[in-house]
């Protein structure tokens, strides 16, 4: 029987804990997870991946029995954020539903448009915040679940998740989906000889999957996850996008340097790892910490010149592209 | 022709098939079957997205250059929806 490890720790800094002791090789069918047995924190990232990945078991006939210590003291945190709804196991722990008093986003499936126009409705009331101070978080969810919806294929929608610390004005947000994967979303108009290849290029404003031309079509401009790295990028957070075998992390830029959108995300402040188990889907988390209207205005400015500009420069280089044999 | 945004899309507009179905249905029709002004009012609106906004105008600046900025006019923008339409109008124009 295979093995599903769920380590002490996830976040985007330290995301590789995810890969501590598991193979993620369930070719026998039979999957048996387990938690660490003491503490079990979890940025939504971690609990994003769970649930794509409970999709990915079910879309395989993948059967799983589970175990878990009911001292683990982050039982109500994992459970209230729908942990184990989603991993299709009852709630370990009995709670009642007035505990639940906010400031988080449990796992919710978004399977269609209308639907998560329906979903950014209720953010305001569920975050505590205003439709000011969620500017931003809308605005990412939006994006990136818009992306799900047109380019994943998944059959059964994508997952969102997040926390919002008020103190801290800093939301964290888990996105997922159990779809064909950035290769394949990609690979439609362009070739890619590796999952790093195509997630670099979707990272690369006005590259869409969804055309050859330079700056996208009247439906997609190949800007989405382009603002909504900026938008992690400008506050020095992280962001981190794993599809296939590779994912790409935005390290926080370090507070001595200038904050520079470079077109070409090899340029980031990042890591770029691949060789890594296959996610058949697409997994982003990202630490948003923007909460002034103003600055959001001035972010929008600054990408947007940022994009402009690397459109114009990619369009200037066609010629070096010209094939002279 | 005046299209009122948030009629359709709300206080945050971001639906896409909302943005494109406006495009299709109500701005082509209006754009090219005669000089008359379009007034985009996103009076009501508090945000939306650049994907929104993409959706809804690059086309016309794609395809007609500087000559779409004489037919459209954009009513009751607060200063996120001014960023957004800026930036698309900017890298629609390259």
């Amino acid at each position: 029987m295979s093995t599903l490890y769920i380590p002490n720790s996830i976040s985007l800094h330290n995301f590789d804990s995810i890969f501590s002791n598991n193979d993620y090789d369930f070719s026998d069918r039979k999957v048996d997870i387990t938690f660490h047995p003491k503490y079990v924190a979890m940025h939504p990232i971690g609990l994003a991946f769970y649930a794509a990945l409970s999709d990915h078991f079910v879309a395989n006939g993948i059967s799983t029995t589970a175990s878990i210590s009911y001292e683990i003291k982050s039982l109500p945190y994992l459970q209230r954020m729908g942990l184990f709804d989603a991993l299709n196991y009852l709630d370990p722990v009995p709670t009642k539903k007035h505990e639940e008093s906010g400031r988080f986003i449990p796992l919710t499936r978004i399977t269609s448009s209308d639907g998560l126009t329906s979903f950014l409705k209720t953010i305001d009331p569920i975050l505590h915040t205003s439709s000011d101070t969620s500017r931003v978080v809308k605005h990412v969810f939006s994006e990136l679940l818009r992306n799900i919806l047109e380019h994943s294929m998944s059959s059964n929608g994508g997952h969102v998740c997040a926390t919002y610390n008020k103190n801290k004005r800093k939301s964290s947000v888990g996105i997922s989906d159990n779809g064909r994967g950035i290769l394949k979303g990609m690979q439609g108009y362009r070739h890619f000889t590796s999952h790093k290849e195509a997630l670099l290029s979707a990272l690369t404003p006005g590259i869409s999957g969804t055309t050859k031309r330079l700056g996208g079509t009247q439906e997609n401009a190949g800007a989405g996850l382009f603002f909504t790295k900026c938008i992690a990028q400008s506050t020095r957070n992280h962001f981190l996008i794993y599809s296939g075998d590779c994912y790409f992390k935005l390290r926080t830029t370090p507070k001595n340097e200038n904050i520079i959108f470079h077109p070409d995300p090899r340029d980031d402040y990042a890591r770029i790892k691949e060789g890594l188990p296959y996610f058949p889907g697409t997994l982003i988390g990202i630490d948003i910490h923007i909460a002034d209207t103003e600055a959001f205005n001035k972010l929008i400015d600054r990408i947007g010149d940022a994009y402009s500009h690397s459109l114009k420069k990619m369009k200037k280089d066609y010629y070096k592209r010209i094939k002279f044999i | 022709m005046i299209i009122k945004i948030s009629e359709c899309c709300g206080t945050f507009a971001e639906n896409k098939d909302k943005a494109r179905d406006l495009r299709e249905e109500k701005i082509k029709p209006a754009f090219s079957s005669s000089d008359e002004k379009i007034t985009l009012d996103f009076s009501g609106v508090d945000s939306s997205t650049q994907s929104f906004i993409h959706a809804l105008i690059s086309h016309f600046f794609q395809s007609y250059g500087e000559d779409a900025l004489e037919r459209f006019d954009f009513k009751g923008c607060n200063k996120t929806i001014k960023s957004l339409i800026t930036t698309v109008i900017n890298y629609s124009l390259e």
